[in-house]
């Protein structure tokens, strides 16, 4: 209870100067033989000692870095610091509001923030309640249950200051404690213990698995943000001498040795002026190998970077006699290997390995709905890879390099035939042993070394004996590259065991089984099979006993195979062409041309077209076969169409008349658009030559603004041209105009017979809709205004254009009238402009101007 | 407007008001309210010249209160102003009796208004004018909308009050077209630069931070074909959020409504006031009740059953069978017919409605001609009317049917062929 003394003494005065600790306290023991801590420490120098990113990313740490810092080089430039992590307090976010006590802070330095720590404003708080879980006891020697009764029951072990900030401690501490702390005890053990509750390790790996778990699951639930890495030393004057910052008395250095002992973890603390002389002494006497290390790393930058984390470094190195006081009862370290020769988890038996599969990310499901299965195309790009790698691999398998091919044809002669088809997925490669496979992996894959042709083409059939061993490819370094730290103590020399890359073997795509797949019956068979056979011999399978084996059932469910009998499909018996006669299906025919189907188009087209004021004489029917041609360009057979007299298609379109341009009367264009064409020419418009012509140079008049312009040039289907007709789409370049005279819908006509601009006329039209006096919009290209039939002058006659009735009060639709429109806003419109009028989203009218006022 | 007096004998139709003048919208209903031949006593600035006895002239502007006899009225709905010209009718110490003078009302100062039929043939206070004159009066709380009516490159900013759509101002812009192999940049530079002038001049009319201020929220309409209002009304939040506007940004948020018209053009806001969403907003307007008004008598129109008849005569003809009475019988008047100047066509009116509301007991909805429904009702003649039973031939035997149509001298047999060519059949 030395420890729990220590914590009482600084409990009552803050001062912990208060008698010499007990030097047991710093004892560090022996490994002990026990089977937790595995086999002593025999491994070969090289070969145990592995840089603490391979435990990091073996327990799946890596999750944590991001978090914090606790596991960041700072922790491999300091073994003295041996107690990294987080109390459960410091998880807790009320950690914020309550402090920690100053002197408890003191104690502890935080390994990233704890220089500005103790420029923090801290408060004392009261002594919070102990908490049952992972609790950290300086009770050496106790069980469990004792620990547990001691915890509850001593309040003076709780309230000590220094103390308090241990009992909260949970497993995140235990594990990265012996992540850096040079004891004897395997990690898996440690976290079992922990997290196991401190029982008994009789199922280490369940526990493992279960602690690793919860502890994976805490990782990515708790924001790390009160992330501490807790510095405990043992010589305060050291410290306050080395950091000038750290000049207070009070700071307290504390020793703790972790101790596996009957299943509990115990740590043993001591408040750090108690620390005994003897250890400073020898310190003093011969700086250790260690220090010397550690101060060569200080001098390395990481990454280019000066280390943060020197002055921390510099002044934690001294901290901690008891691993000089092993290191001298050692014999003669000479290398920093041997500092952690006895380092459990170098020495761990297999049985005792946490098997810790890292589960890999799957990638997420396909966008709509997709089950993460490789698309179409995907699997074809894979399939066609796979073929060509397959194919490069036999020709490099021709010629590949001499040893090897030799060697394969050596080793593998027997099996040539399954060669080439060794990566198949398919399980070709079930006689061969596993360490032939891999090896035949290893030597299939390519190596694109040149090759002498006659090497090539003539490989020379005697073999050369070559032990294989040498031809080993270099392990790859799937690992992240020693900390400074590391590669100082241990030298560049690290080498990692080969057997470790089990641990990060990935599940490989091809099935492991031996077997053929396909060898029995499909996993649907069998529950056919089974259901048949269910009701088939449903009493023979209720005297079948349940001991039977699958093997047997599946044995005799093949024998049944054959006697499968689907229900069967009953014949109606009907007659099929009587029932197709008495159908009404539409006849399915690809192409049929039907002379009565022609004559119906023609009456209801006709019908709609000479409502709508076609003349008969101007429409023509003509049929004709897409798909064959049939009458579209040639007269077809007398037999094929004999109900069908006309012309052709293109003798139809041949005898229409094309449309008359008025190319003789001036220039009309309506502006569709206004635009910036070019540097050159920074206004444009473009628009359909209504009539006349226009050529560089022109004087144009642009309405309704009234301005002239001149044409710069004339672009007609992008090109530059020297004229423009009527019916052309041109764009005009102009100059000498200002672009807020032209929009859109407005007229440039000829600067010698402009349009007027007119605010009312007089147009014959077409409705659509009803028509009654009230608001429309008027459109003629892009010009849109707003306009009014002010009134319905008279209904006309379709066909002749007589007046059928004056004044109507109400137009409908279908009908030709004559109206009177109005206009907001006078607009360049002439006699015989088409116009169309729209109301409401809805189309009106549309008609001709007959007059203008 | 507030109504300082009253003294009206309404059997008479004689007597006089004193009013108040508060609101720019008060001088709408003071056009509607003050007719020719009243007497208008109001104060009045008039440049005087004396005469001196020795030939020599000085001028001063007076101050001082004349009474006209109304001649004329000229309303400007822009400027809510209405200057009512008339000859002075009653003895001033700088004016002789006689001479010409034009009143501008003004807001804040009070006038007298006396009407009187028997004197020099004035129509006095008839049923219309007392309505005028309570509506004008009315203390409630006028609604207030405003609204934008836009496609792109044109736009128009409207307040719609209680009696009228006023037209605030048009925005007009050149929108270049995307062209191929252009992209759109012309085309959306162009439509950021419409949005950025349009924005800069609704706020003109618009004083957002000072309705605020006032907890005075009228909503603002947004209404165009596509998606050009919705575009504005993004433009007009990313502004504030830009400016860092919050009142703007709020008023945004909270006030403006999009609503889909077919086009950019005034006479759509007629369609966009029929939309639910929008008459949620607008119910107990008397524009909202105008326009359904009008839009029953349309759909009647439509089925051409003679129940809906438009039109002066046509309508005196219904009301002379009794068809707009009881039971269904409305009759759709402007109050432009009653702003006549002819006093004969002014009591002609009165006492049409007069007669469908005393004696037929019909239904009268006098439209505003400053809304849009009431042009609607103006270019069916100013007056409709939805009988209570159908009538046909109300518009035979009409005297101006030797009217003379302007036809152009074309052919007649190609009329037909080029009316359906013009619409590409």
């Amino acid at each position: 209870m030395i420890g729990a003394e220590g914590a009482a003494a600084l409990n009552r005065g803050g001062e912990p100067s208060q008698g010499p600790c007990a030097p047991e306290s710093f004892r560090v023991l022996p490994p002990s033989n026990d089977d937790i801590s595995g086999k002593p420490l025999s491994h070969a120098p090289g070969q145990d000692v592995r840089p603490l990113g391979h435990v990091q990313r073996r327990l799946g740490f890596s999750r944590l870095v991001p978090y914090g810092f606790a596991l960041r080089p700072v922790a491999l430039q300091e073994p003295l610091v041996y107690a990294i992590g987080l109390s459960s307090e410091h998880l807790d976010r009320r950690v914020r509001h309550a402090p920690l006590s100053t002197r408890s802070l003191s104690s502890f330095v935080p390994c990233a923030a704890g220089r500005s720590l103790h420029e923090r404003q801290v408060h004392r708080v009261t002594p919070r309640k102990p908490r049952k879980r992972g609790v950290f006891v300086d009770t050496a020697g106790k069980n469990a249950s004792q620990i547990a009764n001691q915890q509850r029951g001593s309040s003076s072990l709780h309230s000590a200051g220094a103390v308090e900030n241990y009992h909260g401690l949970d497993f995140h501490l235990v594990l990265i404690i012996l992540l850096l702390c040079p004891k004897r005890m395997s990690l898996s053990d440690a976290v079992a213990l922990k997290l196991g509750g401190g029982k008994s390790t009789t199922s280490t790996q369940q526990n493992v698995t279960s602690g690793l778990s919860r502890y994976r699951s805490l990782c990515s639930s708790i924001v790390f943000h009160e992330q501490r890495a807790i510095l405990v030393k043992n010589d305060s004057k050291k410290a306050s001498l080395q950091s000038g910052r750290r000049s207070k008395a009070n700071t307290t250095y504390r020793r703790q040795s972790l101790k596996k002992q009957s299943g509990i973890t115990t740590l043993t603390s001591c408040p750090g002026k108690r620390a005994p002389p003897e250890p400073k002494a020898q310190k003093q006497a011969t700086p250790s190998r260690f220090d010397q290390a550690a101060q060569h790393a200080q001098q390395i930058p990481v990454n280019g970077k000066a280390n943060s984390f020197s002055p921390l470094l510099s002044t934690s190195l001294e901290v901690w006699p008891g691993w000089r006081q092993y290191v001298l009862q050692s014999p003669a370290p000479l290398s920093g290997l041997d500092l952690f020769k006895d380092i459990p988890w170098l020495g761990i038996p297999k049985e005792r390995l946490g098997n810790i599969t890292v589960v890999p990310v799957k990638p997420k499901g396909k966008l709509l709905g997709g089950s993460g299965k490789p698309s179409k195309l995907a699997a074809l790009a894979a399939a066609r890879k796979k073929a060509q790698e397959e194919r490069k691999m036999a020709d490099d398998d021709k010629r590949n390099d001499t040893p090897v091919a030799l060697l394969d044809r050596l080793k593998l002669q027997p099996e040539s035939s399954e060669q080439s088809t060794a990566e198949r997925p398919t399980g070709t490669k079930k006689n061969l042993p596993e360490h032939e496979q891999g090896q035949l992996r290893r030597y299939a894959r390519p190596k694109n070394q040149y090759m002498p042709k006659d090497a090539m083409t003539q490989p020379t059939p005697q073999p050369i004996l070559q032990p294989a061993e040498e031809h080993k490819p270099a392990p790859q370094h799937l690992r992240i590259h020693p900390s400074v730290f590391a590669s100082t103590m241990l030298g560049s020399s690290a080498i990692l065991r080969p057997e470790d890359e089990l641990l990060f073997t990935m599940p490989l795509p091809q099935p492991s089984t031996t077997s053929s797949p396909f060898a029995g019956p499909s996993p649907d068979d069998v529950v056919k099979i089974a259901q048949t056979k269910g009701t088939k011999s449903a009493a023979k399978a209720s005297i079948v006993t349940k001991t039977n084996d699958a093997t047997k059932a599946m044995a005799s469910m093949k024998v049944d195979e054959t006697q499968i009998q689907l229900p069967k499909t009953r014949n109606k018996h009907i007659d099929v062409v009587s029932a197709y006669e008495s159908t009404t299906l539409k006849n399915a025919a690809n192409f049929v041309v039907i002379e009565d189907r022609f004559h119906e188009i023609l009456q209801q087209m006709t019908a709609f077209l000479t409502t709508a004021g076609f003349q008969p004489k101007n429409l023509a029917f003509v049929p004709c076969a897409g798909l064959t041609g049939v009458n579209v360009a040639v007269t077809p057979a007398e037999n094929l169409m004999p109900w069908y007299q006309g012309v052709t298609l293109v003798g139809a379109l041949e005898a229409s008349e094309p449309a008359r341009r008025a190319l003789r009367d001036h220039l009309r264009l309506t502006i569709n658009d206004v635009f910036r064409g070019s540097p050159q020419n920074p206004l444009s418009v473009s628009g359909r030559l209504d009539a006349g012509s226009v050529q560089p140079g022109e004087q144009i008049l642009a309405m309704p603004a009234n301005e002239t312009a001149t044409v710069r040039a004339v672009d007609v289907d992008g090109e530059p041209r020297d004229w423009a007709v009527a019916g052309q789409i041109a764009t005009l370049h102009l100059e000498d105009i200002d672009p807020i005279h032209l929009r859109s819908g407005d007229i440039l006509c000829s600067a010698t017979s402009p349009v007027r601009n007119i605010a009312a006329f007089t147009a014959k039209v077409l409705a659509f809709e009803h028509v009654m006096p009230g608001a429309v919009e008027l459109h003629k290209g892009r010009m849109h205004i707003a306009a009014r039939f002010a009134n319905l002058v008279a209904v006309l006659n379709k066909a002749s254009g007589v007046v059928e009735k004056k004044k109507p009060r109400i137009v409908k639709p279908g009908a030709l009238a004559r109206v009177r429109v109005e206009l907001d806003t006078a607009l360049p419109l002439e006699v015989s402009t088409r116009v169309v009028f729209r109301s409401e989203g809805t189309t009106v009218a549309a008609g001709l101007i007959e007059s203008v006022e | 407007m507030r109504l300082v007096k009253r003294s009206i004998n309404e059997n008479e139709g004689t007597g006089s008001v004193v009013l108040l003048p508060t609101e720019p919208e008060d001088m709408w209903h003071l056009y509607n309210l003050i007719r020719p031949h009243d007497l208008l006593r109001a104060p009045a600035i008039r440049k005087v010249t004396d005469t001196a006895g020795t030939g020599s002239t000085v001028s001063r502007t007076v101050r001082t209160t004349f009474t006209i006899r109304v001649k004329s009225l000229d309303f400007d709905p822009h400027a809510s102003e209405l200057h009512v010209s008339g000859i002075i009718a009653e003895e001033n110490e700088v004016v002789s009796m006689g001479r010409h003078h034009t009143l501008d009302l003004e807001l804040q100062r009070q006038f007298t208004l006396t009407k009187d039929p028997e004197d020099k043939g004035g129509d006095g206070w008839d049923s219309v004018a007392l309505h005028t004159l309570k509506e004008a009066t009315d203390i409630r709380k006028q609604a207030e909308v405003y609204a934008v009516v836009m496609q792109e490159g044109l736009a128009n900013i409207c307040v719609i009050t209680e009696h009228q759509t006023i037209l605030r101002q048009r925005v007009e812009a050149s929108i270049p077209r995307k062209r191929a192999g252009h992209g759109g940049e012309a085309h959306d530079k162009g439509l950021a630069k419409f949005f950025d002038t349009l924005q800069a001049t609704l706020l003109r009319h618009l004083d957002v931070d000072a309705m605020m201020a006032e907890e005075r929220r009228p909503p603002l309409l947004l209404a165009s074909p596509g998606f050009v209002a919705q575009g504005f009304q993004k433009h007009l939040a990313s502004t504030a959020l830009k400016e860092g506007n919050k009142i703007l940004g709020q008023y945004v948020r909270e006030s403006v409504l999009v609503a889909h018209s077919s086009s950019g053009h005034v006479h759509s806001l007629a369609e966009v006031l029929k939309q639910p969403a929008v008459l949620t907003k607008l119910s107990d307007t008397k524009y909202a009740r105008e326009s359904q008004a009008l839009e029953k008598f349309m759909e009647l129109l439509r089925e051409d059953d003679g129940r809906a008849w438009y039109g002066p005569r046509e309508v005196e003809r219904a009301v002379e069978k009794g068809a707009v009475g009881r039971g269904g019988g409305v009759l759709l008047i402007s109050n432009g017919l009653f702003r006549s100047y002819d006093i004969a066509e002014r009591r002609k009116w009165v006492q049409l409605v007069e007669q469908v509301q005393k004696v037929e007991g019909g239904e009268v909805r006098v439209l505003s001609s400053a809304h849009e429904s009431g042009k609607r009702l103006e270019g069916l003649g100013g007056i409709g009317a939805i009988l209570t039973y159908p009538l046909q031939d109300l518009d035979e035997d009409d005297p101006d049917d030797t009217e003379a149509i302007p036809v152009a001298a074309r052919h007649p047999e190609r009329e037909a062929e080029d009316v359906a060519g013009a619409l590409n059949l």
